[in-house]
């Protein structure tokens, strides 16, 4: 433990569960059973009571609502957005899924309005009906508003970012702003990612390629899963001068990818193993010292089998094997926010001494109970598109 | 192996397919020669919208060769010039195929919000047909198809980044691709980025936000004009190749310039507007200019964000004088919008490449279409004609919707 250590030290987070930890806490502890797109949605969403300034709703679209409604929530877990950082030393770096067609829902009616006697839209005619259009069409569909909204709610003029790669946004997020942290370029970084991925159009678009459970969460798939998790991030010394306790400790971090092409994944999983040993040796742990292993659980059978897989060749020669769970078995796939609630329910993981029911794995040679003398975790994101990132966090001292 | 001291980033790839050309050396002879390509917007009839006017690449076809058929049928018209510029880029810097550690190779983009054609949204909007097969065809807007298409093509394993902050999109993207390789996290990154907005809903989209120009002439993107009123939208790609200074050295590949400094900011302001101070673009010039360790009168050159809108060019104006005077050492400033439009989540990586050109020809680009200078704008203007000039840095903005703001800087390459 050293007083330069990148800490968490708050969490905001929103999902069908609930909000806040508490209720995602108690959902994990719930046995699991596969969810139904209504289990999962947050479609009928209000995030108005969770805002301070109801006004940004104008101009933003339902998925940023959500983002918004959990970065509140972090702000309200900080106890307020920390005064001892001046503006240039708060950076906000974002996961954030691409522009929903219904964001361009209000062209919906100029549509209607040039249609043409074949029944079909004139784009002649719609050049002047979309004039008629709500100004603000166009920025709901920004993938940057909860970057821009979220920044002038915690006052964060440092470097940021925003991104947009699917299932690792929110680890590339976190990563990115942990290491501006560790650099010395900020003092305090929110990171943290937002999805809405159960609206029609986009589950339909995934269930036809295969890549997404139908609305029973039946079949072979991701479950795909709305919500929204925003984490702080400080340097451990500056986070106990202002009094805040921190969650975890994030330690070291790889990325990676399959390189075969889009919407495919290589089954032999040799990406994600270079990624889980590379993260390992970046920590400079040994996979003995791992007491739990967060699996991303990367929706279709064949990417999950590969993941286990590749734990079992990595974790081959350690004689208590770690304890393994995955979120999504609870909470579905949240994709641009995936893989950061783990993070923020370290302390309770290590605290129950087991994973909680609604995560279990059942995996031949991994348990479920939680070893408190082997202090680092493994949280790993994968997808059936090849994307991997694997994180090493460890737990806090009692 | 992320490390604290930082490493020399070099250039050694350039590729891109804009309006002036499919090829970075054809774009670049276009923007010497001042060649407008701006024209009505033969994609759709866009008669009745209130800017009819456009940069659009002409006549692109995607190489079949560079993608398998399942990604032909993934990538929308962004990512096509995406691959295209890639590929290009790629060649030149001589990493296709076998060679370097896949899992130190990295790809790290800035890919707009592009979208299926308007008759695609009758399934969804009139039909409200959740079934229609057709519906799969909006994952070829998932900005990660294009970036998973590159890693394919070029063999990188050491992740793939996309990002969106709107017009400042790939300057980002260039950001952090220059500190993936600095700080150690990658030793070669391909980086750039992809966009085309030219679609009916955003022609509207930015017509109601008042931002493009009615002009409805070919001159109408007139950056730091007196009587410029608004952005035309351009489309295309740039990709660029950022490279750890030894493992250039020991490929013995051509270096073409060196990436310097970074600075990135958010102006936390509006989701539109810049701060009326432009406290943001100072404030990331600022930092790119600390993190290269240079004065600002180290500058000869800025390619500016320039949109040609009324408030970005006086605002940003106000930026760069505030960081670099306004007296005659002052760098000269131009924006190379009026040759390509507004490519939006490509518009950053256009603009540096341009800076390396400038830098390897030691060559000032015009500034076209300026008739009356802005007197508001207080900024050096390079003139309408390419100028041979002594460039040892340039510096490229960009500002983006959302507050992101980045200022990248790059030097002619000493050993």
């Amino acid at each position: 433990m050293s007083d330069n250590d990148v800490v968490i030290t708050g969490c905001g987070a929103v999902s069908a569960a609930g909000f806040g930890l508490d209720a995602h806490w108690q959902r994990l502890e719930q046995e699991a059973r596969p969810l139904s797109r209504a289990a999962r949605t947050l479609a009928a969403f209000k995030a108005a009571p969770y805002l301070s300034d109801r006004r940004m709703l104008k101009a933003v679209s339902a998925a940023d609502a959500i983002g918004l409604a959990a970065l509140e929530g972090l702000v309200k877990d900080l106890g307020g957005r920390p005064n001892c950082y001046g503006a240039d030393r708060v950076g906000l770096y974002v996961g954030a899924p691409p522009a929903s067609v219904f964001d361009n829902e209000p062209y919906g009616e100029a549509m209607g309005a040039a249609r043409g006697a074949d029944g079909h839209c004139d784009v002649t005619a719609f050049g002047a009906t979309c004039m008629g259009a709500r100004p603000t069409t166009l920025l709901m569909g920004l993938p940057n508003n909860v970057l821009c909204y979220g920044a002038m709610l915690l006052e964060a003029r440092g470097p940021n970012s925003n991104y947009t790669a699917t299932a690792v946004s929110g680890h590339l997020a976190l990563v990115n702003a942990a290491r501006r942290i560790e650099r010395g370029a900020l003092d305090l970084a929110v990171a943290g990612g937002f999805t809405a991925h159960t609206e029609p159009v986009n589950a339909a678009a995934f269930w036809q390629q295969g890549l997404a459970r139908d609305d029973d969460g039946a079949g072979d798939g991701l479950a795909l899963a709305d919500g929204a998790t925003f984490i702080a991030l400080e340097r451990r010394q500056a986070a106990a001068a202002r009094g805040a306790r921190p969650l975890a400790t994030f330690v070291a971090a790889a990325l990676a990818n399959d390189a075969t092409g889009p919407l495919s994944a290589d089954p032999t999983g040799a990406a994600l193993e270079v990624a889980v040993r590379r993260a390992l040796t970046a920590a400079g742990v040994d996979a003995a010292q791992i007491g739990l292993i967060l699996a991303g659980a990367g929706g279709t059978m064949s990417v999950e089998r590969m993941e286990l897989d590749v734990l079992s060749r990595v974790f081959a020669k350690v004689r208590a094997q770690p304890a393994l769970g995955a979120f999504p078995r609870a909470l579905g796939h949240m994709m641009e926010a995936g893989g950061l609630l783990e993070l923020a329910l370290l302390p309770r993981l290590y605290a129950a001494g087991e994973i909680p029911r609604g995560a279990a794995v059942s995996a031949a040679g991994f348990g479920t109970q939680i070893d408190g003398a082997r202090p680092y975790a493994l949280v790993l994101v994968t997808s059936p598109w090849g994307d991997i990132s694997c994180i090493v966090a460890r737990k806090e001292c009692e | 192996m992320s490390v604290t001291k930082k490493r020399r980033v070099v250039i050694t790839g350039l590729g891109a397919v804009t309006p002036l050309g499919q090829r970075m050396g054809e774009t670049w002879t276009g923007i010497i020669e001042g060649i407008q390509v701006a024209g009505e917007i033969k994609r759709f009839d866009a008669s009745r919208f209130p800017s009819r006017y456009a940069y659009e690449v002409k006549d692109f076809v995607l190489d079949p060769e560079l993608v398998t058929e399942r990604e032909q049928s993934l990538l929308s018209d962004a990512a096509r010039f995406g691959v295209q510029a890639a590929y290009e880029a790629a060649s030149q810097a001589k990493i296709l195929g076998e060679g370097a550690d896949p899992f130190r190779k990295a790809v790290c983009l800035g890919v707009g919000m592009c979208s299926p054609e308007l008759s695609w949204y009758e399934d969804v909007f009139l039909e409200q047909n959740w079934a229609h097969p057709s519906l799969a065809r909006h994952l070829r807007f998932f900005p990660d198809q294009l970036g998973q298409t590159v890693a394919r093509t070029i063999g990188a394993k050491g992740g793939v980044t996309t990002i969106h902050t709107a017009c400042a999109s790939s300057g980002q993207s260039l950001g952090e691709a220059f500190e993936l390789v600095a700080y150690g996290d990658a030793d070669l990154v391909l980086t750039g980025g992809a966009d085309s907005m030219i679609h009916p809903f955003y022609l509207a989209g930015f017509s109601l936000l008042g931002a493009l120009s009615k002009r409805n002439d070919a001159e109408a993107s007139r950056p730091f004009d007196k009587d410029r009123d608004g952005f035309v939208l351009g489309e295309g790609a740039a990709m660029l190749v950022f490279e750890e200074l030894e493992h250039a050295l020991r490929r013995g590949v051509p270096i073409l310039a060196e990436v310097c400094g970074y600075g990135i900011t958010e102006s936390a302001y509006r989701i539109t507007d810049l701060h009326p101070e432009g406290v943001g673009p100072v404030e990331a010039m600022q930092m790119a200019l600390a993190d290269a360790g240079l004065s600002a009168a180290a500058v000869g050159y800025v390619n500016a964000h320039g949109t040609s809108t009324p408030l970005n060019d006086r605002i940003e104006a106000l930026a760069v004088s505030k960081v670099f005077g306004e007296g005659r050492s002052a760098p000269r400033v131009s924006s190379t919008k009026s040759l390509t439009g507004h490519m939006i989540s490509a518009a950053g990586a256009i603009e540096l490449a341009v800076c390396v050109k400038a830098l390897e020809y030691q060559v000032l680009p015009p500034s076209i279409n300026v008739c009356t200078k802005d007197p508001e704008c207080l900024v050096q203007l390079t003139p309408s004609t390419p100028t041979d000039a002594r460039l040892d840095y340039a510096l490229s903005n960009s500002v983006g919707f959302g507050g992101s703001n980045t200022a990248l800087i790059v030097g002619r390459y000493q050993a």
